[in-house]
This record gives structure tokens, sequence and C-alpha cells, in this order.
């Protein structure tokens, strides 16, 4: 079944087209990696199925749903930047989920405040970019989400905190729910990825199969990146 | 929605408690001096200026509300919680509105007390002239009227931020385009005030009744279309 349906997307800006007509589906129960360097719409094609910015043509379709109310109760966002309010304490950003989000499963999220090494009192502010990291991260699967989008889930991490993150997503797997992650630090994701979207300029470079593509290129995902965009 | 204005009063509680300690402080000191007959000190002056930054700094955080939301990154959190623009903004602006309710409330309660104590230290001098239900009416319209001009212009403002990061995202000086968007909207809404709210002579003449039921249905229409059209761009046409 189809999770996410893209027609004819387009997003422009004055002199600028960051999403260029591009078509695609995501199917259920499957975990792709939307890959591609700076500038090639990675950011902005997440941001429009979240719902944050609107595309100048095209449709978006969430399990057969318009972006709007409903198929933000089932999108799960994780952005790149800090968007959880500085007065916030960490248990005050896990009631907030809870109140908002039905699918949010608390208990879940508790537990994994303690693993990833979080208290419940600590201020946003308090919070260091791989602390920070984690607790977006940790809020963001704690939901039971039909799509799940990550938008560098890995910035700012160290190593110890990407296996933690790493981890938590593989948990978060479900047969009904499919993720887009978005990276540039593929090594780290190629072992989880079933599919793979390549970007450039706003349009499909390559899609397909992890092993597929690697068996008939007979690379790694990260070569066939290097591949893909040795002229970008 | 009101999950949301729950979440919006989380952040403030502490500033409405200050704000409110700091009122009854300046209210007592100033009250207690006046009745002694001393001069105000710089304890009152301190008193007077805290509580004047405070107003201040609720003005300012109440036009700020859909600013945070389109031009901080709390937008990427506000805008993917599984609310419509209509709700989100709904939340925001009731929340504004029991705000100034509240402000009104403990206002005219401290200083309704001051008159009491007053009639009841002094009643040679000082007698609460008994107040008749037009009385009660004509004051109610004045605070209904200042609260009214209040909230449209917190509207002006919020369609400005919203016009900014919608019809008019792609182009740079977001906050520039604001401005020139509040001139504009001001322009508009003073051209639509002047050909249909002709009547703004108070009709101090008639009992009770200080603005007409049909003035008031006109201030109405306008709130709700400045409403409307804030909350139509924020749940179609937002660009962070």
């Amino acid at each position: 079944m189809e999770v996410l349906k893209v027609d004819n997307l387009k997003k422009r800006y004055i002199t600028k087209t960051v999403i260029d007509d591009l078509n695609f589906s995501l199917d259920e129960g499957k975990i792709y990696g939307l890959l591609g360097p700076n500038g090639s719409g990675k950011t902005t094609l997440i941001k429009l199925i979240a719902g944050v910015t609107q595309p100048s043509a095209g449709n978006i379709l969430v399990a057969e749903r318009k972006i709007g109310p409903a198929t933000k109760q089932l999108v799960s966002y994780l952005p790149t930047i800090n968007h959880l309010p500085k007065w916030m304490t960490v248990d005050k950003c896990l009631q907030l989920y809870k109140n908002f989000y039905q699918d949010f499963d608390a208990q879940l999220a508790e537990e994994r405040v303690d693993m990833v090494g979080l208290k419940g009192n600590q201020k946003i502010t308090s919070l260091s970019t791989g602390m920070l990291g984690r607790l977006k991260i940790v809020l963001a699967m704690s939901r039971k989400a039909k799509l799940y989008l990550l938008d560098e889930p890995f910035n700012g991490l160290d190593p110890n905190s990407r296996e933690k993150v790493l981890k938590m997503i593989l948990e978060s797997i479900r047969e009904d729910c499919t993720i887009l992650i978005s990276t540039h630090i593929i090594h780290e994701v190629e072992s989880i990825l079933d599919e793979v979207l390549f970007l450039n300029n706003g349009q499909i470079a390559l899609k397909g199969n992890v092993d597929d593509l690697r068996f008939q290129k007979k690379m790694s995902i990260e070569e066939i990146y290097k591949e893909v965009y040795e002229n970008v | 929605m009101f999950n949301f204005i729950k979440f919006e009063w989380q952040r403030r509680w502490k500033f409405f408690l200050s704000g409110i300690v700091v009122f009854i402080l300046t209210n007592i000191d100033l009250y207690s001096r006046m009745l002694a007959k001393k001069p105000p000190n710089f304890i009152s002056v301190l008193l007077i200026s805290i509580l004047f930054a405070l107003c201040a700094s609720l003005v300012l955080d109440q036009m700020g509300r859909v600013y945070r939301t389109l031009f901080t990154d709390e937008g990427y959190l506000e805008l993917t919680l599984p609310l419509s623009g209509y709700k989100l903004l709904g939340a925001k602006f009731l929340a504004v509105v029991l705000e100034c309710i509240a402000v009104v409330l403990i206002v005219g309660m401290v200083l309704y007390v001051d008159l009491l104590f007053t009639a009841n230290t002094y009643p040679e001098i000082f007698h609460l002239p008994p107040l008749s239900w037009d009385d009660v009416l004509i004051l109610v319209q004045i605070i209904m009227f200042i609260l009214c001009g209040y909230f449209t212009l917190l509207l002006m403002v919020y369609l400005s931020f919203v016009l900014a990061k919608s019809i008019f995202a792609s182009f740079k000086y977001g906050k520039l385009i604001t401005v020139l968007c509040f001139l504009l909207i001001g322009k508009i809404l003073g051209v639509i005030t002047d050909l249909v709210l002709i009547n703004s002579n108070f009709s101090f003449g008639a009992p009770g009744v200080l603005v007409p039921i049909g003035d008031w249905a006109k201030i109405f229409v306008i709130i709700g279309l400045l409403f409307i059209s804030t909350a139509y761009l924020l749940d179609r046409k937002v660009n962070l």
C-alpha cells in the first residue's frame, strides 16, 4: 500500500525552481533514504510533505489524504533545526507531544529519554546539540506514526549518539509504517535502508532498491552517491 | 485548541503572576501615599516603571505570537501539530482575548476595592456614587470598544505577518514587507471604516447605549473578516 504519493510536484521561488515536476511514491513497511548534495531539494521536499511549506503546483497525498491536520496526525516530522520551545523542559516536551498526538507513547518516550542519558527536568536551553538531537529523535520516534520524516537525524551527533539513534529507528520500525531519512552520512544508514532516492536539482536522479542497485553497479550506496554526484 | 491555549499559558504564568504582584504593590504604594499626602518616592517610580515595562512587554508579546510561529524555528513545531490554521489562530487569539479580559477584571477589582476603602475610611469626604444599570452598560461598552480596537490592531499585525510569509514569502526582506502590509491593511481598514462605520459620534443621550448595535455588528464583522483571512492564509498558504 502507498503511504505517500507525490504527483507533478513543483516548488518555485522567484528566481529558482527547487522541486521540479517530481513524481514518486513510498510503500508501507520500508525505510527510504533521501540522498543528495546540499541544495538538491531534500529539505524542501520533506517540508512540503510535513505541510510547513506549500507546493507551487502538483499534489501530495499521505495515506490518500491531502496535506492538512489529518495527515499531520499520521506524519512524524523531525526537522534539522531546533523546533522545541526554549522555555520548555524535557518533561514538558513529552507532555506537549502526549497532548497533541494520539499515537504518542509517553511511557516508551520516558524510557527512551533515560536510555539516551537525558533527565526530565533538563531545560531545552541547557541541552547541547547532541542532547537536543537525541531528544528530537526520541519525540519523533515515540509516535506510532504512519510516515516518519527524518531530516538529517544524525546532524551534530557523536558516534555513540548516532548508534543510539540508529537503534531507536530500528526499534520503531513496524510493518505498517514508512520511514524517509534524509542524510549526508550514508555509511551510517546504508545497512538499514530498503530503497534510495537520489535527488538532484529538485528531480530524481536515481531511485531503486538498495540491494538491486548494489548488485547492478557492484558498488556500495556511498560509492553510487559519489558516482551520481561527481559533477555536482 | 484548548491544549494549545494551555501550552501558551504554561510559558507565561510567571510573567502574569509577576505583573499582578507589581500592579497590586504599585496600587498599595500610591494609594497609601495619597492617603498620607506624601509625594511618590524612588520606590514608587521604580514600581511604576516596572509596571509600564510589563504592560509594554505584554502588548509586544501578544503582537509577536504569530511572529514566533512564522519567523522562528518554533513554527516547525506549531505548524506540524494536527491543528488547522483556524484552530491555531483561534487558540492564539482566544488566549489573548482571555488575557485582556483578565487584565480588565483585575484592574477593575483593585480600583473598586480602593474606592470602597476610601468611602469606608473617609465617609465625610467621599461617597461611592450610586451606579445605575445604564451606567454599568456604558462602562462595559467603553471597555469593549477599547478592547475591540486593540483586537483589530492585533489581527492587523497578525495578517501582516502571515501575508509576509505566504503571498510574499518568495521575496526577501520579509520583515520589511510585514511593515508595508500593515500600513496597507491600515489604509484599507481606514477607508472601510469611513465608508461603513460613519456613525462614530457616541450617542450619550440614549440611556445605556454608547455605541449602537448596528455599529457593534460592523466592528465584529471587521474583526471576523481579519480573523478568517489570516487563518485561511495560515492554513493554506504559509511557507516556512
